[in-house]
């Protein structure tokens, strides 16, 4: 069986309310609808048990119209296999884990037989909320196909980015292991390599992080918006904030860096390493100043996922620079401004 | 809210956002029969504490008016199976069936609190009481709903 993600889901309101919440409504980023019942059982490791199980709209509405019972819903195969979670850590989302990681016996979880929409003890509020925001670009100028392309294409790798790195700085030793897999699975000696490395980016976070382009006007001006996570598309305008401020000094290390690899014979080859130490620690210098300066948080991450392959590393720092450079580009042409 | 004077027994949250008020609109002196569901067949007055009563930390985005209520089931004689299959019905859907399968049935008139219910078909009523209600002293009897 393949191994499910873990899901966030922020709180929309309670439904059935004794003592504290007993049945709530919450939403997943996708915006797919989900019922989490209290465990009144007490599991290992959570102050505050709960039993998520997301649904189909259809699913839901036969529930409210006491159609289907509650029981019938956690059971149901319509939006998958539940989870579970720990009330205690909600914020403004919840994280839940695949129910599977916890327990095999889910049956003794499900809520009893019987449960009807009749004992929700607040009403339906109709409210949709949503952990995705608008996200705004004003464009001026004349844009070709070809360049709406390329800036999609920008923005898409870097979301990915950012939000696998997000994903990753409190996810386990197995999800760091499969950004290992990723890396080691390619040559880098060609852009194939780099394009199917943003793309199992996108793939593996694009559950939790999803983008979409909502709108594109096409005008002068006109403007592109996207839905997107905050965190991620907050962090791609840093970026452009600080290449726009940066660049010079940045594009040095990144010339530099280049001009290492090429010495040494390594920039099309497939060699992890490089040809004397020397080399390598000056590479190693120059990539976590170059990720830092793009607004890399933790390169760590990325270092220690190529296994101390250095040549790897600073591929991947320079692919890195060169999306958020290609990007901020059209911010320093003046024919894309940031709208936050 | 009714007309009689009410002074609630222990201090409400004040400066609530969005111009919410405790206890909420909507809330009004109530009367009738009410149950709590309890473990065993005694109750005491702890067993009608607000969680805001025992000190207890509201981690469940539970509005703080709220945390300041007690959560009642209204006996309501008049459910098709009788008013202890309504209750257990209930008792049932919270997930507390398990453990208490009694109902502590108090008599409340419309000075001894504040009471709000959510949805007209559900039984659940948040009670915020008087500064004078004894829950002990409105006891009714207890009811076991196994």
């Amino acid at each position: 069986m393949k191994q499910r993600h873990r899901m966030r889901a922020s709180y929309i309101q309670t439904l059935i309310y004794y003592d504290g919440p007993v049945l709530a409504l919450l939403q997943n980023r996708r915006g797919t609808k989900v019922l989490a019942y209290v465990i009144r059982d007490e599991i290992d490791g959570f102050d505050d048990p709960y039993l998520a199980k997301p649904t189909s709209d259809k699913l839901l509405d036969a529930y409210l119209d006491q159609k289907v019972d509650l029981s019938y819903v956690m059971n149901s195969a319509r939006g998958g296999e539940p989870f579970i979670f720990d009330w205690s850590k909600f914020k403004d989302e919840v994280l839940m884990q695949p129910i599977e990681t916890i327990t095999d016996d889910v049956e003794y979880l499900i809520p009893h037989a019987g449960i009807f929409a009749r004992n929700h003890t607040e009403k339906i509020q109709g409210i949709s909320v949503t952990a995705l925001i608008s996200h705004a670009y004003k464009i001026d100028g004349r844009w070709s196909a070809n360049d709406f392309s390329r800036f999609y294409a920008k923005l898409a790798d870097l979301y990915s980015l950012f939000s696998f790195l997000d994903e990753m700085k409190d996810r386990s030793t197995t999800f760091k292991a499969n950004l290992s897999g990723k890396i080691a699975k390619y040559p880098w000696q060609g852009g194939g390599s780099y394009l199917g490395f943003f793309r199992d980016l996108a793939s593996e976070s694009r559950e939790e992080y999803p983008l979409q382009v909502s709108k594109i006007k096409y005008a002068s001006p006109g403007e592109i918006e996207v839905k997107g996570v905050e965190s991620s598309l907050g962090h791609i305008d840093s970026l452009v904030r600080v290449l726009d401020k940066n660049k010079p000094e940045l594009s040095v290390i990144y010339k530099e860096l280049r001009g290492i690899l090429e010495r040494d014979g390594v920039l099309g080859a497939d060699e992890k390493d490089f040809s004397v130490k020397a080399l390598e620690y000056q590479a190693k210098g120059l990539s976590d100043k170059l990720l830092a300066g793009v607004g890399v948080q933790d390169p760590t991450l990325i270092s220690d996922a190529c296994q101390d392959h250095i040549v790897t590393y600073s591929k991947i720092a320079l692919a890195i620079y060169r999306r958020g450079d290609e990007f901020q580009k059209f911010h320093e042409e003046g024919r894309m401004r940031l709208t936050s | 809210m009714g007309s009689l004077p009410f002074v609630p027994k222990e201090k409400l949250p004040d400066n609530l956002p969005n111009g919410e008020t405790c206890p909420p609109q909507g809330a009004e002196q109530i009367s009738g029969l009410y149950v709590r569901l309890v473990d065993g067949p005694t109750a005491s007055n702890d067993c009608f504490s607000s969680f805001n009563a025992q000190g207890k930390e509201n981690k469940r985005k539970v509005s703080p008016c709220t945390w300041a209520a007690c959560s009642l089931v209204v006996w309501d004689e008049e459910w098709v199976d009788g008013p202890e299959a309504r209750v257990r019905d209930f008792a049932i859907a919270a997930g507390v069936f398990k453990y208490k399968k009694y109902g502590a049935i108090i008599s409340v008139n419309p000075h001894d609190g504040v009471g709000y219910r959510g949805s007209e078909e559900s039984p659940h009523v948040s009670f915020w009481m008087s500064e004078d209600f004894d829950p002990e002293q409105s006891l009714v009897k207890i009811v076991s709903l196994a």
